[in-house]
């Protein structure tokens, strides 16, 4: 059996599949089901008794169906006649409200933090930093300590310039895009 | 050569983090090598290693070395898997070893290679005759060059003001520098490929605008800036669209463009440089050619105005020009741009071992 047919269906979904009200591909589904599923099985089977009991009563008490359709046909036209209320609400009104709606979270989204589509290098005074998703910066090199350092963005790379302490030298540590 | 570098204690894990490449036939040879406290995590899906390593070179050229570039790779195409350290201003004579500190935190996907977790690679080495050996994938050629005539630039500046001003001139343009480098303005970038967030691009054309260029034109610079406009929204704004024209006689095949940013209250931002469209640029002597597109900035500082100029030029034959010494305080970018690292290495000797250390150091050039 598939993974499809694992879940039980619900007794609403079998209460109609044993009355036939069910579209193809429901119908297909709950059979594929019942195939390996004796509780179901007997679940539709016992559906089935009950539906076939309905039938076998006898006639549905006398309804004087006539008299019925004529008091709901004058409610209906009562109700046609009686003035009704102006409309507060206009549908072109909708399209404004649609596109103001539009224009603050535009306006709100250029001025907030979303998340960026791609990975985002960075330089800030805590070194160089990788930027993914909304939440996660990596600092991918240190601002050395005590120790002035220079930040410079070139294209795809971040590069940070610092003394080394120790030997005085110059060193220039570069981060790349991709 | 292959030199495989046993894992510490802290890489238990991963035998093997770091391996040191060089082509056959290099000038350099690596003669050792300590990790450190170098460490490895695993984050998610992800490791990160963590390099706190130093590789000692020997220079086995006949020339000064003055600057060289490693390739740090643990990923070639993962987000934060490619680095590089380089060491510019360095003068090591022949025979001599030096150190090259690798502090720098890598990513690289999961589960772990059979192999090393990074390789460290020589990208070039830079001599004293400009000579240059490397397989040069980072470009190492032209930034080495670049920084060695800045190097040489800077120097003959601060000499000059000791042959003129004598020890106490060399003394305030030092503590000048010092200072200019301590309060010169930094502005945090960030820098992403393509439009930045998710709804950017019709948003910005809601609430962005186009600002435009104004261009310093510094004296003997081979290009002229054309045009320049950027989309800018808040502090965030597009790829520059820069155009430039060749007024040289000689075919171009790289240039930068410094991009200056200005803020509400008046205060000027390097921004960051902005290289050729094309990475194979052949601009002819009169014809003209465009930055780089498709990268977004986000900048933390509102941008008020902006300004561009030329900030290097590497012609067809390898020659590079760089701004004058001169040029650069006409135009007043001493305040803006980062010192060189000439410049730094030299306010830095003078900050710790004073001006008699300072003045014998120039003095060997």
């Amino acid at each position: 059996m598939t993974t499809l047919f694992l879940r039980h269906p619900g007794e609403d979904q079998l209460a109609l599949f044993a009355g036939g009200e069910l579209g193809p591909l429901a119908r297909w589904r709950i059979e594929g089901h019942l195939n390996g599923c004796d509780a179901c099985r007997q679940t539709v089977s016992e559906f089935f008794e009950v539906r076939s009991q309905v039938m076998d009563l006898g006639d549905l008490p006398h309804v004087d169906w006539a008299a019925c359709g004529e008091r709901i046909r004058r409610d209906l036209e009562r109700a046609r006649q009686e003035p009704r209320p102006a409309p507060v609400w206009r549908p072109a009104w909708g399209a404004a409200v649609a596109f103001a709606v539009l224009l603050v979270a535009g306006v709100y989204v250029a001025r907030h933090e979303l998340t960026p589509l791609g990975p985002v290098l960075g330089a800030s005074a805590g070194g160089v930093e990788l930027r993914v998703g909304s939440g996660q910066v990596l600092t991918l090199v240190h601002a050395a300590d005590g120790a002035p350092v220079q930040r410079l963005v070139v294209s795809g790379a971040v590069s940070a310039r610092s003394v080394d302490q120790e030997t005085g030298n110059i060193t220039v540590t570069n981060v790349y895009a991709q | 050569m292959w030199l495989g570098v046993a894992a510490g204690t802290a890489l238990a894990q991963s035998p093997q983090l770091l391996e040191f490449r060089t082509a056959p036939g290099a000038p350099l040879a690596v003669v050792g090598t300590d990790l450190g406290d170098s460490r490895v995590q695993n984050r998610g899906g992800a490791m990160v290693l963590d390099l706190h390593a130093t590789v000692t070179l020997r220079n086995n050229g006949a020339q000064s070395v003055r600057g060289v570039t490693l390739l740090v790779l643990a990923q070639e195409m993962s987000p934060g898997g490619k680095g590089s350290v380089a060491v510019p201003s360095l003068n090591v004579p022949p025979g001599r070893n030096f150190p090259v500190k690798i502090n720098l935190r890598l990513l690289r996907p999961l589960p772990a290679p059979a192999g090393p977790l990074v390789e460290v690679g020589l990208d070039g080495v830079l001599f004293s005759d400009l000579s240059f050996f490397g397989p040069n994938r980072l470009e190492s050629r032209r930034v080495l060059t670049a920084w060695e005539l800045e190097a040489r630039r800077d120097r003959e500046y601060f000499k000059a003001v000791l042959d003129q001003q004598g020890a106490e001139g060399l003394q305030r343009e030092m503590l000048a520098s010092l200072s200019r480098q301590q309060s010169r303005p930094r502005l945090d970038v960030q820098v992403s490929r393509g439009p930045n967030r998710a709804i950017s691009a019709a948003v910005n054309a809601l609430t962005g605008k186009n600002v435009s260029f104004a261009f310093l034109k510094l004296p003997g610079a081979p290009l002229d800036p054309l045009t320049g406009v950027a989309h800018v929204s808040a502090d965030e704004a597009g790829s520059p669209h820069i155009e430039v024209t060749n007024r040289s006689d000689r075919p171009v095949r790289y240039f930068e463009v410094g991009w200056i940013v200005k803020d509400a209250g008046g205060r000027e931002y390097l921004a960051g440089t902005i290289p050729p469209e094309t990475a194979a640029l052949d601009l002819r002597p009169g014809k003209t050619a465009a930055t780089l597109q498709g990268r977004s900035y986000k900048l933390g500082s509102e941008i008020a105005a902006m300004s561009g100029f030329i900030s290097q030029v590497e012609f067809a034959d390898g020659s590079l020009w760089i701004p004058s010494r001169k040029a650069l305080g006409e135009g007043s970018l001493l305040g803006i741009l980062p010192a060189s690292p000439e410049e730094q290495r030299l306010g830095e000797l003078y900050r710790t071992k004073g001006l008699q250390a300072l003045a014998e150091e120039l003095g060997k050039f």
